[in-house]
């Protein structure tokens, strides 16, 4: 029977040998920085070493150059994941994929969502399916993206814990909730301006909950055929509560539930009942179904979805606050060549810009740091002042949302429904625009 | 979930719910055939119509009249978007060309009242709304249940202040009391009377009922502001004057000057000068009326 673990001399021993071609490797890099090769090994060397933040940041910048091959994605991949950098994991496979490489990368998605947890749910999922392979009943269609939670989503304190108190705590306490007598799951609606992360915090509070997410899209309901969007959206719940507990996400919900005061005939009418019915159903029977909706016209919601036991819990989810849109630009900035981006600066300029506005202000710094090499013939890495040369001629995406709500605080504000906006808009993130 | 609905459905659906926004991101989606089909171009015309774009609406509408030169929506929406962008004997003739098609409809004759009212207002010249109410009435007399016949019915009359438009409008109001269209014209008929009071308030219900539309927000705001202490007077003058404060004043400034009466002159004088601060004053409260 041979040996199973090295020698403690040997180990050390090849430990010495390692820390030594990492450092001729870092000196060889120092001399030669736009050597790849090199570049690819010492990336290597790192990730064998156990320093897989490290070669994660080697690995970054051979992608950013596109110098990695399939089996340096995948190495790549696995640096990230060992980094605990899901996000960047995720980056790989989808540079994998936009290159067309397979080797190994459902190996690497499948220990992403190891990773995530992401596997038990789709087991879960599973459990629904026959001895002979044929679905015993309609599958929960779960979101392929993998699980997120709220370290993932930057800044927006008060929200998460806005989230964490009404809706994960009964999720996660179950014990303390079934003692006095209160059930877990029930309707909760997001509003907020668009762009600014209602979907990802919906996302995350399933992650937080450790609960399989379903997606329901308008486009998946509407039907040209009489009956058939109710049936849909029936069908959606029906799935749902055979995979109880779990989170049922229906995005613009305006869309479906639209205040049915304002048709002027019966048309839409019945796909508002439709979903009432489903939504009374789950007090009734289905326990462990969360119901979360996201609109960014919360005015055009039909008023009997935010009676109790439906949409009951409302949460407003502002634009990005500071730290969130830092963390926005940080991400945007990944994998880009820049050099000492003042991203707090950044981020202390742009009061009011959603996530997408973020985005584009990156893309159109990028433009300028284009045209400008191309003017000069030399390329230069993305610095601060092109960010605010970009941000000059850019506003925020929101503002319109923010003056309808500001009207909708003036005028319909009864019950103090929408006073969490009314705060918002006294703060100085939102004055910032109105001066 | 594969998607059920096509691009034309979605736009359709939220065409119907106030989103012209949304719906015009359905139709960037639409490709192939179906970007030949007049509904393509009926939906893309009253979306970009409702969102405010006119002159596109108008190119939209065009385009979908080469596959169908004879479709309602299109001939229709053609109509109103060249009125909005200022085209109004394009307009005129659009919509007379429509009703030789379609002689028997409210909506179009309705919607023919509303070209003839805008026609009608034309600067150094005395307006008359004689063409425009007998249209409306005639939009009335084909469908006396058509929503669109009776609101345009009640704001050409309260836009000439005919003294019939409380009475439309009331019947508006009866209709669909949480209607935001209804209330402003019941505010505008009754602010006309001189019973200013009246109408700020259900100018105030009208912003109310919709405060996402720009306009009635703003509408909504210079209300509050007229209901305010020092815009009292005025509005106790406009209801004594049945709404021509401006012209009583001027009958007293030439009466008190031609009989020199000094102090009387004065005191309109400076009922001109509080008029003049009151305005000033709610215009730099509330801002310009939205377009």
């Amino acid at each position: 029977m041979g040996r199973s673990h090295p020698h403690p001399a040997e180990h050390r021993e090849g430990a010495e040998l390692n820390v030594d071609r990492i450092a001729g490797l870092r000196a060889a890099l120092t001399a030669a920085p736009d050597n790849h090769a090199l570049r690819l090994m010492l990336a290597e060397e790192l990730l064998n070493d156990g320093q897989a933040g490290e070669a994660l940041t080697e690995y970054d910048l051979l992608l950013a150059a596109g110098q990695l091959d399939e089996h340096g994605l995948v190495a790549g991949g696995r640096a990230a994941l060992a980094a605990g950098r899901h996000d960047r994991a995720q980056a790989f496979v989808e540079a994998a994929g936009a290159t067309g490489a397979v080797n190994g990368i459902s190996e690497l998605k499948r220990e992403i969502n190891d990773a995530l947890g992401l596997q038990h749910l789709v087991q879960v999922v599973k459990q629904g399916i026959g001895e002979d392979g044929a679905p015993l009943q309609p599958e929960l269609e779960l979101d392929s993206k993998p699980a997120v939670t709220f370290a993932d989503v930057g800044g927006l304190v008060d929200v998460k814990k806005a989230i964490n108190r009404t809706i994960i705590l009964p999720f996660q306490r179950t014990d303390l909730y079934e003692k006095y007598k209160r059930g877990a799951g029930g309707g909760v609606l997001l509003f907020g301006p668009p762009g600014c992360g209602k979907t990802l915090l919906a996302r995350a509070t399933a992650g937080e909950c450790g609960l399989p997410f379903s997606n329901v899209r308008i486009e998946e309901i509407l039907d040209p055929y009489f009956g058939v969007s109710e049936s849909n959206l029936h069908d959606a719940f029906v799935q749902a509560r055979r995979f109880a507990p779990c989170v049922l996400f229906v995005d613009e919900l305006d869309a479906i539930a639209f205040a049915r005061r304002k048709f002027t005939g019966n048309v839409g009418r019945p796909l508002v009942d439709q979903l009432l019915q489903e939504l009374d159903a789950i007090g009734a029977d289905n326990e462990n179904v969360l119901v979360l909706a996201a609109t960014n016209a919360p005015w055009d919601v039909d008023e009997a979805m935010k009676r109790p036991g439906r949409f009951d819990r409302i949460v407003f989810v502002p634009p990005p606050d500071p730290p969130a849109r830092e963390r926005i630009l940080t991400l945007h900035l990944a994998g880009r060549p820049s050099e000492d981006v003042d991203v707090t600066k950044i981020a202390r300029r742009t009061p009011l810009f959603s996530g997408a506005d973020l985005r584009a202000l990156v893309e159109r710094a990028v433009d300028l740091v284009i045209d400008d090499a191309l003017e000069r013939g030399e390329e230069r890495p993305l610095a601060t002042r092109d960010l605010e040369q970009a941000l000059d001629s850019m506003r925020p995406s929101t503002l319109e949302w923010i003056a309808t709500a500001r009207n909708y605080v003036e005028f319909a504000n009864q019950g103090g429904r929408y006073d969490e906006v009314a705060a918002f808009l006294v703060s100085r993130e939102a004055r910032a625009w109105k001066d | 979930m594969d998607a059920a609905a096509g691009p034309l459905v979605r736009a359709r659906h939220d065409l119907a719910r106030g989103r012209p926004d949304r719906a015009l991101a359905a139709l960037e989606q639409v490709t192939g055939a179906e970007l030949e089909s007049e509904e393509f171009w009926a939906l893309r015309a009253a979306a970009l119509f409702d969102a405010g774009d006119a002159r596109a609406a108008v190119e939209a509408a065009q385009k979908g009249l080469v596959h169908d030169p004879a479709d309602f929506a299109l001939l229709d929406i053609l109509a109103l978007a060249q009125l909005a962008s200022g085209r109004k004997k394009d307009a005129r003739a659009t919509i007379d060309s429509a009703l030789l098609l379609y002689p028997d409809s409210a909506e179009l004759q309705a919607h023919r009242a509303l070209i003839l009212a805008r026609c009608a207002q034309r600067p150094f010249r005395l307006t008359s709304y004689r063409k425009a109410r007998a249209a409306a009435d005639e939009a009335v007399r084909l469908d006396p249940d058509s929503e669109t016949a009776l609101r345009v019915r009640a704001k050409i009359a309260a836009m000439s202040g005919d003294a019939r438009a409380e009475v439309y409008a009331a019947e508006l109001l009866e209709r669909d009391p949480e209607s935001e269209y209804a209330h402003v014209i019941t505010g505008a008929a009754r602010a006309n009377r001189g019973n200013v009071r009246a109408g700020l308030e259900h100018f105030l219900e009208a912003a109310r009922m919709d405060p996402s539309d720009p306009q009635l927000a703003w509408l909504g705001r210079r209300s509050r502001a007229l209901q305010r202490w020092y815009a009292q007077p005025l509005l106790f003058l406009e209801r004594v004057t049945h709404g021509h404060v401006r012209v009583g004043w001027v009958v007293i400034v030439l009466v008190t000057r031609s009989a020199h009466l000094a102090l009387l002159n004065a005191a309109a004088i400076a009922f001109w000068i509080y008029m003049w601060v009151v305005h000033i004053h709610i215009r730099r409260s509330t801002g310009k009326a939205p377009s």
